[in-house]
């Protein structure tokens, strides 16, 4: 069996021939709107909560349905649908947005117990790209490795892709605000095997925490690690304390481990050095905003205000 | 009066949300009032879904366009911070809400073709965007609305340019309405506090470098009236 980086690779390629061969679907506004809702609960067979789950799905399939034509759309609604159902959706380059509706994580939906669509399936199905919007409005869990969002191999543009990221995804209603965990899950064109390995990135989330786009930040960073190699010991030491303290305040238990690592690493300067704990601040940030155990609030935004005023 | 065709009927409702600068009164105002007044088969059954639709080719292609609508509306709720980006369904949930309020009008029941109320509304919005530190550039905390590059007129007034200075709105039913707002008959009618905002609105837009003496005149002259 391929590694996920091999079908990651391979998911990749077919991405770029359609793009190369200009394989489009129907403009986002003359396209289908194709609603999926999945038959699937989690909830035990025939019990009120798993009536109640479907009802809830089917009733949200509709009430999008219902929307995209009163606006002017064209919907397409699938209720409990099949495998063949979705592929077509999937190949009709008629459709050019799709909402996933039911259970499942960030990369696959639920189709019955032991079955699952799942990105590969997208990404093997797809046909062109479609120039429209994936909505998943099942819960966003990051429960992999890799994590590769369910649809974004079917789309022309990867920041039109919409989910729960790393987030459970319930909401009574299409505008209740449970409905605001769904965001834009990449920032940048760029798909890279690496942005979507558990605890590498932060899927460009920082834009709005850092108060400055990911671009930026990262820029920051890339600044933070050259001033620190750049520095004579005691400065870059210094340098380093000050950013330690000024994320201290951050009690998560992930950043507080990492902040163990560096306090060892500070305590005997000569074994570390300082682009390496500059590194690990790097690190402890992003993964504790990937894994969503920081809020990422004003805290937040502090720390990235101070480290732009440091660098 | 001749029935509107659907690209008409489209560019009408699309210009309400220009016009009415994100408050959705004023806009089930303004479109009650050229129903009322110069475009009765505005909602009309027929044609419908292809003035839906066409609707939403124009209003998706200006507002998910950044450089065009640079304005970006941050979650309410919850504290998380994934960027507030604008989507096709924000859109649709947007255009539905529209066309369903005008399918139950008994929903709009607040609002009328009243001209003084959708004048003294008109002036009200260019009121909150123009106290602003930096006028139309600004952030507005309260409304959790960020803009993310910079507009071409930070200073414009809507109900000025169009009512009072007589700007051309690339409508002619918009044309009529301004002219009927900007009329003293209307003018003569708005209530002490919409006097007061108007006031201030006119007073912020003659702080503008670039007007000229004729508009200024004419504005000194609206003023005068006012108080």
């Amino acid at each position: 069996m391929a590694s996920d980086r091999q079908q990651f690779d391979l998911a990749l390629r077919r991405w770029h021939r359609l793009h190369s061969a200009g394989r489009w679907s129907a403009s986002w506004f003359d396209g289908i709107t194709a609603v999926v809702t999945s038959s699937f609960t989690d909830n035990p067979p025939d019990s009120p909560a798993a009536h109640r789950e479907l009802a809830s799905f089917r009733g949200e399939g509709e009430e999008i349905a219902n929307r995209t034509d009163l606006a002017g759309g064209r919907p397409l609604l699938l209720l409990d649908p099949t495998r063949a159902d979705i592929d077509r959706v999937i190949q009709d380059d008629e459709v050019a947005n799709v909402y996933f509706v039911g259970n499942g994580s960030l990369s696959m939906l639920w189709m019955a117990e032991t079955d699952r669509y799942d990105w590969q399936d997208v990404s093997s199905n797809t046909t062109h790209l479609k120039q429209g919007w994936c909505y998943q409005r099942q819960c966003g869990g990051l429960t992999r490795r890799l994590n590769v969002p369910l649809g974004l191999f079917m789309l022309a543009r990867p920041t039109r892709l919409v989910a729960a990221l790393d987030d459970a995804f319930d909401p009574p209603s299409l505008d209740h605000p449970a409905n605001e965990c769904m965001t834009v899950v990449m920032e940048g064109q760029h798909m890279v095997y690496d942005t979507f390995v558990a605890g590498r990135s932060d899927f460009g989330r920082f834009r709005q925490a850092a108060g400055f786009d990911q671009q930026t930040f990262v820029a920051r960073l890339r600044q933070l690690r050259d001033v620190a190699d750049n520095r004579a010991d005691e400065a870059a030491a210094t340098l380093a304390r000050t950013l330690m303290e000024r994320f201290a305040f951050d009690s998560t238990g992930f950043v507080r481990s990492h902040r163990r690592l560096i306090d060892s690493a500070l305590a005997d300067s000569r074994s570390a050095t300082v682009s390496e704990v500059a590194r690990r601040l790097d690190d402890a940030t992003m993964n504790a905003a990937y894994l969503r155990r920081v809020p990422l609030d004003q805290t937040t935004r502090l720390r990235a205000a101070d480290l732009a005023a440091v660098v | 009066m001749q029935p509107l065709d659907v690209t008409r009927r489209a560019g009408l409702i699309f210009l309400s949300y220009r016009f009415s600068q994100g408050a959705i009164g004023t806009q089930n105002r303004l479109l009650l009032l050229l129903e009322e007044r110069w475009a009765p088969t505005l909602f009309a059954r027929e044609d419908l879904p292809a003035v839906r639709r066409e609707v939403r080719r124009r209003v998706g292609s200006y507002f998910l366009n950044d450089r065009l609508h640079p304005a970006i509306a941050l979650p309410w709720t919850n504290g998380k911070a994934g960027p507030a980006s604008k989507t096709e369904a924000v859109v649709t949930n947007e255009l539905a809400a529209l066309f369903r309020r005008f399918e139950h009008r008994e929903e709009l029941v607040p609002a009328s073709p009243d001209p003084v109320a959708l004048a003294g509304s008109i002036v009200f919005m260019d009121d909150g965007y123009l106290r602003r530190s930096q006028g139309r550039n600004s952030n507005s905390i309260e409304l959790r609305i960020i803009r993310e590059s910079r507009a071409s007129d930070p200073w414009h007034s809507v109900f000025v340019a169009h009512a009072l200075l007589d700007r051309p709105t690339g409508s002619r039913e918009y044309d009529l309405l301004f002219g009927l707002l900007g009329s003293e008959e209307v003018l003569e009618a708005l209530p002490t506090v919409d006097r007061r905002i108007l006031s201030r609105v006119i007073d912020r837009y003659n702080e503008r470098q670039d007007l000229r003496p004729a508009h200024r005149v004419r504005l000194m002259g609206t003023l005068e009236a006012l108080v």
